[in-house]
């Protein structure tokens, strides 16, 4: 699905957590938003999955005014930096929460959505864990499961907010290609909200270098490594 | 079984017990709302409710019992209105005394759910949205089953304040043998007549039994929750 983020701006108070900045993420690619922290990377994130309303602008998906959509009909998967995993329910269950908890006439059958999740603990190699809670999951494997529940609903993107951050070096790693994967087996629009420039540069199609509730640049990671738009840029990819 | 205590006591106990559940049944899902609007919403005049479900903890009941008298009395406003639209009657009734006892051990439920409330992640609760969870689906199947061990504690410590309530119970609903005469009440008879000492001293040994019960339950009920939230 194409994304287009036009003139959003987002004031909290009297700060203003985003000045009014415009972004068009074309349909399939996967987007890094790259920045230090209070650059407003994760409130543009949350904007577009519904959580966060701009004080002006708009979203438009597919060319439709997605703006006023509430957060339950935006179908934006989202994976939170601590993984906001159910602690009280299995790992079958977290999976299967959206499809449960759809109105009747929607729902899926009890063995269509037991089929759905059992494909979803495949694509994320964890096939056998259905019946554990996350406390008794690693960080990658918490991460993983958090990344099948999002995808459960048939999402219309994908939306991660630093998803990496809590793992150590080698996990990230890994994870990162399983991310890449399951973005090229989806084709689903993807964006992820990182700190860390080489991640960004290594994963995404598209960067969107940001500071202090600006975009900085947009571009594709070799353009932005061969051709910095500022200083912020130079120094921060450099860093 | 029951030749020990006479009728009358009988009926003081029975009732504190009524007035006592049916006090925290009743006012439980306002002690939820009220718990969550503290705890996650913003709003104006915050502060003032605020201020208003913690004043019968701060107020000598007394003041408390007389302004639900001057409210809820017979020439009180609100019971007139009630008295009118629904015949629903507190003054001198043991609905009365389940007033008196909802509104004292309020603020003590309100307090443990809120804190329970406030241990919660709001990213689960948002989570759940962005999967499509419409609110309420949300408050049954996140929040609450993980509010679940301050949602007890709130109901065990409003049970065994409404079941010591005195000042305000009495000087909103009196002292009515078999109406609104509370266990604390008749305890309180018992010692102004000559020779009562003896079945005062009964009632206390209840009183004691009955907050011990409700102490080791609780003590039960939260340790067999946390266990099951925890998993495995």
């Amino acid at each position: 699905m194409r994304i287009e983020i036009d003139e959003i701006s987002k004031q909290f108070g009297v700060t203003a957590a985003l000045h009014p900045v415009s972004l068009a993420i074309p349909s399939g690619a996967l987007v890094a938003l790259l920045g230090p922290s209070g650059s407003g990377k994760t409130t543009l994130l949350r904007i577009l999955g519904g959580l966060e309303f701009p004080t002006s602008g708009r979203v438009l998906f597919d060319g439709q005014d997605a703006t006023g959509l509430t957060v339950q009909d935006r179908r934006a998967g989202f994976v939170f930096q601590s993984y906001a995993l159910f602690r009280h329910m299995t790992v079958f269950d977290n999976i299967a929460y959206g499809l449960a908890a759809r109105p009747r006439a929607s729902r899926p059958p009890k063995a269509e959505i037991t089929r759905r999740v059992t494909k979803l603990l495949e694509l994320i190699q964890l096939p056998d864990i259905g019946s554990r809670f996350p406390s008794q999951l690693s960080g990658g494997q918490r991460q993983r499961v958090a990344l099948a529940r999002a995808l459960a609903i048939e999402p219309r993107m994908l939306l991660l907010d630093e998803p990496f951050g809590a793992l150590d070096a080698k996990v990230r790693k890994e994870l990162r290609q399983g991310l890449r994967d399951i973005h090229d087996e989806t084709g689903l629009t993807t964006v992820f909200v990182t700190h860390d420039q080489e991640e960004a540069m290594e994963l995404a199609d598209l960067v969107v270098v940001m500071s202090m509730g600006r975009i900085e640049q947009i571009g594709k990671p070799q353009d932005i490594r061969a051709r910095p738009a500022s200083a912020f840029v130079q120094s921060f990819i450099s860093a | 079984m029951t030749d020990w205590l006479s009728p009358e006591e009988w009926r003081a106990v029975a009732l504190s017990l009524r007035v006592s559940f049916w006090a925290v049944l009743a006012s439980l899902p306002f002690g939820i709302f009220v718990a969550y609007a503290l705890a996650r919403w913003r709003f104006p005049g915050k502060q003032v409710l605020n201020g208003l479900v913690h004043l019968p903890l701060i107020l000598p009941p007394v003041v408390t019992g007389y302004l639900l008298l001057l409210t809820f009395g017979r020439r009180g406003w609100a019971g007139q209105v009630l008295d009118e639209w629904f015949g629903i009657v507190f003054a001198f009734r043991w609905t009365g005394a389940a007033l008196a006892a909802a509104v004292m051990a309020f603020p003590l439920m309100v307090r443990a759910i809120r804190l329970a409330i406030e241990a919660v992640d709001p990213r689960l609760e948002e989570a759940a949205g962005t999967l499509g969870a419409p609110r309420l689906w949300v408050l049954a199947t996140v929040t609450l089953p993980l509010i679940l061990p301050g949602i007890i504690a709130g109901v065990i410590l409003a049970f065994a304040k409404a079941m010591g309530e005195f000042g305000a119970t009495i000087t909103f609903v009196s002292n009515i043998p078999g109406q609104t005469q509370t266990l604390p009440s008749a305890i309180y008879s018992f010692m102004q007549v000559p020779g009562g000492e003896a079945q005062a001293a009964r009632l206390v040994a209840v009183a004691i039994a009955i907050a011990m019960a409700a102490l080791l339950l609780s003590e039960w009920i939260s340790r067999a929750v946390a266990r099951r939230i925890a998993g495995p």
